[in-house]
């Protein structure tokens, strides 16, 4: 459009309408008074050089993803927080890893230089399980390592356990009376009285070696709270208990949980799962609940809780009788041999027959039948089982808590699962699901100590000889059974009285001073545990200590290496660090260097045998640095790092400092299919089912994985399977091959499990009764920017989640008149919770959901759980002895602003602390597997007017009876062999066979020789 | 920092002529006057471009006899339902096509607060001044908003106004100098083709003509402080020597005006060797007025687009100009669619000499016509090109 222009103007006329303006104008607003210009004092900076205006792209014009690595000592950047000012910045990245899950992705610290604080934590490039990219979790850490709640300084109490009396002591006195009590308990053989119990160990290696030196049987974990159903089925099938797939290369995605937003590796995990579908793979996602993840597949399916190994049997049933399963494989490394000879003896021990067997075996398994029990459509059943035929050995699948962990029987779900990875071949394949172990490496320590003889039954019960692993939960019942008590107790990162079920019979056993007669929580903050300890110490959070840790990401083996950043800063910038509470905020300590001080003053003079293990290796006789421990693990057991440091002009230790992480191997695949040589073959013996058995030494390896593995017998060592003629390494089970009937579990009691097979869980939807509003409560999902007890310090991801309402179908609500936000109370078999309603079709109908994450609390207005997360609380116990049963616990009130050096706390706007379950469920203990099988069914109804949002109530002798009831199903040790358990299994922190031999039973005729670190 | 060595009573004097046939007063006092009276100028153009007009305004504009806004109510329109589509038309304009902040124009990043703004921002600061003080809707706008930009300008210029009354000819010069160095190296520097935008796509006149009558404004405010700067008998050497380090680092504005270019120059050579490659590259230069010489709005290319029948949805404006071109490849249309740009751009230019003409002395500077216009040529030689290329892969 064009425009006729004005006709030309005189300057004047324009000054007159100015003053025009100005008349009407001029009181309307002044322009502002002239400001003084701040004066931007320089940063001064340790050199002295200048500030340059940091680059804003690149050399070649693109932006940067991260900084280049070659300035990560000095690099400059425009302080994000000064915007839209443009003020550099001098930073020195450093390296370290994540501890706010298992993941361990790596982080970069930006360390100011002027000032040696932490800016920010960024994404690590490095990393190759990451990759440079976090979740809301990783930055968060910042938020942990500057909040104003954290305990920093050693605590002992003062008055009653619980009582929340507290004085600071010194890190001697903690550490001379923790050491006296272990030497004691050595001295006078009372070797498994000391226990320590870890919930997230975040580390490899480490601390096995400290428990061993020590020659205790005393290491406890969460474990069977967790993933002992899931470790359990894959361990049935091949001796290793976890499921590695390799999701950006395949075909067909199977999950059975929300792995996208949660679950184990949960990021390194996500970011493969979305490259292998937008290469083109599909997902399915069995969840009763719509979780993030389930609404980014292509098949949700809103299984019943307990029906997912009917549909996957089901799936399986339709790849056998249309014959879409691999045959070829099935015939090469399914053990149906041995399945024939022992099971059908009398037809001809042929394949043929197998399948013919297989087809019978499973007919029964229609998709209509599992979708009776599931709810999920049969037609979709097809589906994905074609998909998954398709698929082939690109079919990948996932199990680690969800059903596994819900379930009695749970184990009996990653069970069929990989059974479906079974038929279609896809076994360590491109696109296909690995064992942890390939993709995992775990590096030998410079002197390892020799395994324990002992054996810790109060881990390690007879109740359950294949228990994988520690019944930890049990522990408060078996104290309380005087099975047993401990001198000294170790709680570290662990938060049992909270994380647990059960939590009360937990505070009525870690109160009585006879059970437990000293427990130290080593944690980075109060949390509901440490409240009922004798000592609180202080530990470094992710940025704060030293760990190695390998985790199987994808199809690959890296290790990284988690370092106190600020320690490594000032190393680098020339100051001398004696030990890491150096570099720590307040007295926070490091556990890496906590444990080789208390083991020197364990055994001072070195006469236990002990302090010969952290005496460095450099250095005779002096005590060993971080620097010495790692130094030997880098140039000594990681292949190919040496090389690398070299070529970039550094020590091993430099470089891991520098990059914080390193990738060992890439694309492991079929480890198993790998011929045996000549050489190893040399004098070897093949018994009646093909395993192959040496006698000669071991290969050298500086690769500690545990790893299942045959005793070493009179015939030597296990080290492959004979297939059709040809030696292959084989599966590390007893048969060498993938176990589809379980010799083990016909022999250690359970002969009806020996195949994949089903059966109705505790909580099926069958024993429900609706008219009485009885429903299963799902209670295990994760809330994606929370990590159980850990991030109650964290401030954003407080703010992000602060809720966990009930879930529950609108057809549910409706019938009980019932809707968003109103009160109810859910009755468990030990008592009761209040929780508030959310009403979505997001949860199946007869399934009621609740996530573990809130509900945090504390018993006083200024100490306990950190402020930004907990609710005050009042706990009462039984009534007017305060020695009953009954417990009750109130909310006074939820999360509200507090005054702190954090000008943030006075703006907390969110004001829900949630509600706490886990109190309110007995301890379900898995007969087979040893999980907590952790669905319960509740009984719903309105709250009734005397209830507020987040009471609890317990009757503990209700919770000990439960335990009761479930113990008595599970079928103790009577193996012939007269061992507490399968030697070949895996056992955390395995002893030496000798301690293996069951009190009362008959030793083998021949004891198996130790299993010797070469 | 070299001492001021000039003895005190030979402190300088704004001294008083006729400036190529503008005027500026005898005495500090008058000059006062017209400082005063320019702050108000500026004052009236930031109030109306700050945010939609509110009633007084337009009741001043329509009843004094000194507004040169021609402001006509039209026949059929009461002055409340006027006032409404005057609102209106602001928010469909600078809200949703043609955005009122220079580094959309200045720079080819072609987005809010970039290096540009912190510059603006940067200058402010250096002269005391802060714009979240600001009262009123302008303290939350961008620095580089046009009535932020505006609303500087009478800070100043009322500052100078308030140094010259009370006889402090030296700050009084370093505020002028500080004007027409902000008039050179920012306002006009992308006025002209946000004019060409707004005349463009105005549907009432209110806004065209306010947008001409502003430019030819500054053309005679930046010739008015030229001639003020110009007028100084003083050696310019000794100024320079006492002129407040905060105020600028530099008081060469020619050569801060030739390193922007060169900064630009540089980026566009930068882009040419960007992945962008083929049409999108021919996308991205068309959507970026330093480069293209005009701004052709999300309005511009849905007209585009309906003029020639094809089918365009409302995007970001390189997606909607990347669709524009893949639609026209489909329905072989491409011809017509660099002929239809190739009357724009025509138009555009017709558009500029008519500004121009408004105010004869811009002739004389380069800020208005002549970088616009080299482009907006280079831009037509370009389309003379494409259609060339295109009927020779015709005959091919």
């Amino acid at each position: 459009m064009t425009f006729e222009a004005n006709k030309a103007k005189n300057f004047k006329d324009f000054l007159k309408q100015g003053r025009a303006f100005l008349a009407l104008n001029s009181t309307v607003e002044a322009p502002p008074t002239p400001v003084t210009r701040p004066q931007i004092a320089p940063a001064v900076a340790p050199d002295e050089r200048p500030l340059q205006q940091p680059p804003t792209r690149m050399p070649n014009g693109e932006l940067a993803h991260y900084p280049p690595s070659d300035q990560w000592d000095d690099f400059l950047e425009y302080d994000a927080k000064l915007w839209p000012k443009k003020v550099p910045r001098r930073y020195m990245l450093v390296p370290t890893t994540c501890f706010n899950c298992e993941s361990a992705c790596g982080l970069l610290a930006y360390i100011d230089k002027d000032t040696l604080k932490v800016r920010k934590f960024e994404g690590n490039p490095a990393h190759p399980g990451s990759r440079g990219r976090n979740c809301a979790k990783g930055p968060a850490t910042l938020n942990q390592v500057y909040d104003p709640e954290r305990i920093l300084y050693p605590m002992k109490r003062v008055g009653q356990r619980g009582s929340g009396q507290w004085e600071r002591v010194s890190w001697d006195v903690a550490l001379e009376d923790i050491a006296g009590r272990i030497r004691k308990a050595l001295v006078e053989d009372r070797k498994t009285e000391v226990m320590y119990h870890v919930g997230r160990p975040g580390e490899d290696g480490y601390m096995e070696r400290v428990l061993q030196s020590w020659g205790i049987d005393g290491h406890n974990s969460h474990t069977n709270i967790c993933s002992a159903g899931g470790r359990f089925g894959y361990a049935a099938w091949m001796g290793m208990d976890r499921p590695s797939p390799d999701y950006g290369n395949s075909r067909f995605i199977l999950l059975i949980s929300a792995h996208l937003e949660s679950g184990h590796y949960f990021n390194p995990h996500a970011q493969r799962i979305m490259e292998g579908k937008m290469a083109g793979a599909k997902i399915a996602v069995m969840d009763p609940r719509l979780s993030n993840t389930a609404s980014m597949a292509d098949y949700w399916m809103p299984t019943r809780p307990g029906s997912e190994a009917a549909v996957l049997l089901a799936i399986g049933n339709i790849l056998i009788q249309e014959g879409r399963f691999n045959q070829e494989y099935l015939r090469k490394w399914v053990n149906w041999e041995q399945f024939m000879q022992e099971e059908q003896p009398d037809l001809p021990p042929t394949f043929e027959e197998f399948v013919k067997l297989l087809k019978k075996l499973y007919a029964a398994y229609t998709p209509q039948f599992a979708e009776a029990e599931s709810g999920v459509a049969a037609d979709m059943i097809c589906q994905v089982a074609r998909e998954i035929g398709r698929a082939g050995s690109a079919f990948s699948s996932h199990n680690w808590r969800a059903a596994a962990a819900g379930n009695l029987g749970g184990w009996l779900v990653p069970r069929a699962l990989f059974f479906l990875n079974v038929l279609t071949g896809s076994i360590g394949t491109e696109g296909g699901t690995s064992a942890n172990v390939w993709n995992k490496f775990v590096p030998k320590p410079f002197m390892e100590p020799p395994k324990q003889k002992v054996w810790n039954n109060l881990s390690w019960p007879q109740e359950y000889p294949l228990a994988h692993h520690e019944m930890s939960f049990l522990l408060p019942h078996f104290l309380k059974e005087g099975r047993g008590k401990l001198a000294m107790y170790f709680t570290r990162v662990y938060n049992p009285v909270w994380t647990n079920p059960d939590g009360f019979t937990w505070i009525e056993a870690l109160k009585n001073e006879q059970w437990v007669e000293c427990h130290a929580a080593l944690t980075p903050t109060w949390n509901e545990t440490s409240w009922l300890a004798d000592y609180v110490l202080p530990m470094g959070h992710g940025s704060e200590r030293h760990d190695t840790h390998s985790y199987e990401t994808h199809s690959a083996q890296w290790i990284a290496f988690r370092q106190p950043v600020l320690r490594v800063a000032m190393e680098k910038l020339g100051r001398k660090v004696e030990d890491t509470r150096e570099a720590n905020p307040g007295e926070v300590w490091e556990e890496d260097e906590f444990w080789i001080e208390l083991s020197w003053r364990i055994d001072p003079d070195g006469s236990l045998g002990v302090r010969k293990f952290f005496e460095s290796p450099y250095r005779p006789g002096q005590k060993i640095s971080m620097d010495e421990y790692y130094r030997y693990i880098f140039e000594n057991s990681i292949p190919g790092l040496p090389d690398a440091a070299q070529g970039e002009g550094l020590t091993p230790l430099e470089y891991m400092r520098k990059y914080g992480a390193f990738e060992i191997k890439q694309g492991i695949r079929v480890p198993y299919e790998k011929q045996l040589t000549a050489e190893e073959l040399e004098g070897s013996y093949v018994d009646e089912i093909g395993v192959i058995w040496s006698k000669k030494p071991r290969p050298h390896s500086t690769d500690i994985t545990p790893k299942p593995a045959q005793p070493v017998g009179l015939n030597g060592s296990a080290i492959g399977v004979m297939v059709e003629g040809v030696a292959y390494a084989g599966f590390p089970t007893p048969s060498g091959r993938l176990e589809f009937f379980s010799k083990t579990l016909k022999e250690w009691g359970w002969p009806e499990y020996s195949l994949p097979t089903f059966e109705r869980s505790h909580v099926d939807w069958h024993s429900m009764d609706k008219a009485a509003n009885e429903f299963t409560l799902i209670p295990t999902f994760r809330l994606p920017t929370l990590i159980h007890t850990r991030s109650g310090n964290a401030k954003w991801l407080n703010e992000i989640s602060h809720s966990n309402p009930v879930w529950i179908n609108p057809a549910d609500s409706e019938r009980m008149k019932l809707t968003t936000g109103d009160l109810v109370r859910v009755n468990t078999e030990i008592g009761y919770f209040v929780g508030k309603l959310w009403v979505t079709n997001g949860i199946a109908p007869g399934v009621v959901a609740c996530s573990h994450h809130m509900g945090r609390w504390r018993l006083t207005e200024q100490n306990g759980t950190d402020r930004w997360v907990s609710g005050l609380v009042d706990i009462q116990q039984g009534g007017e002895s305060k020695e009953g049963s009954q417990w009750k616990l109130t909310q006074l009130k939820g999360v509200e602003p507090f005054k702190s050096e954090d000008p943030d706390s006075a703006r907390i706007w969110w004001t829900d602390a949630g509600v706490h379950q886990n109190l309110t469920f007995p301890v379900h203990p898995d007969p087979v597997s040893g999980a907590h099988c952790w669905h319960q069914k509740v009984v719903l109804e309105k709250a009734r007017p005397s209830d507020h949002h987040g009471d609890v109530y317990v009757d503990t002798v209700k919770s000990h009876q439960v335990y009761k009831n479930w113990l008595a199903l599970a079928r103790p040790a009577q193996h012939p062999s007269g061992l507490r358990r399968p030697l070949w299994m895996l056992r955390p922190y395995k002893p030496d066979p000798s301690a293996y031999i069951r009190p009362g039973g008959t030793a083998p005729a021949k004891l198996p020789q130790p299993d010797k670190p070469s | 920092m070299r001492k001021p060595d000039y003895p005190e009573n030979t402190e300088p004097a704004l001294i008083s002529s006729e400036v190529k046939g503008q005027i500026s007063g005898s005495t500090p006092v008058e000059q006062s006057g017209e400082a005063e009276a320019r702050s108000g100028v500026y004052r009236l153009y930031s109030h109306l471009f700050a945010c939609e007009m509110e009633l007084e305004e337009l009741a001043f504009l329509r009843q004094s006899p000194e507004t040169l806004v021609r402001v006509t109510r039209p026949a059929e329109k009461d002055q409340e339902s006027w006032l409404k589509d005057l609102r209106v038309e602001y928010a469909r304009l600078f809200l949703l096509n043609v955005y009122p902040f220079e580094s959309i124009y200045a720079s080819s990043e072609l987005m809010l607060n970039t290096e540009e703004t912190e510059q603006v921002r940067e200058f402010y600061l250096a002269n005391g001044f802060k714009l979240l003080q600001a009262k009123g809707p302008v303290g939350r706008l961008l620095p580089d908003h046009l009535a932020a930009e505006l609303y500087f300008m009478e800070f100043v210029a009322k500052r100078q106004a308030q140094a010259l009354s009370e006889g402090n000819l030296k700050e009084a010069f370093f505020l002028v100098n500080s004007q027409s160095d902000f008039l050179r190296e920012h306002l006009l520097s992308w006025l002209p083709v946000f004019a060409l935008a707004v005349i463009s796509n105005s549907r009432e006149d209110f806004y065209r003509e306010l947008i001409g009558e502003i430019l030819a404004f500054l053309e005679a405010d930046l010739q008015y402080l030229t001639g003020l700067l110009a007028n100084i008998s003083l050696n310019q050497e000794l100024f320079i020597s006492e002129y407040p380090s905060h105020f600028r680092k530099t008081l060469a504005p020619q050569n801060l005006a030739l390193a922007k270019e060169a900064k630009l120059a540089k980026e566009l050579v930068d882009q040419e060797d960007s992945s962008e490659l083929g049409f999108k590259r021919l996308v991205r230069r068309l959507v970026t007025p330093v480069e293209s010489g005009f701004y052709l709005t999300k309005e511009d290319m849905y007209n585009l687009g309906r003029t020639m029948r094809l089918p365009l949805g409302v995007g970001d404006r390189f997606q909607m100009l990347q669709s524009l071109f893949e639609a026209a490849a489909q329905f072989e249309l491409l011809p017509a669619l660099f002929q239809e740009l190739t009357k724009f751009t025509e138009d555009t230019i017709s558009n500029l000499k008519k500004l121009e003409e408004e105010n004869s002395s811009s002739r004389n500077t380069k800020y208005l016509g002549g970088v616009w216009e080299t482009r907006l040529k280079t831009t037509l030689k370009l389309f003379e090109e494409m259609k060339q290329a295109l009927v020779d892969l015709v005959r091919l």
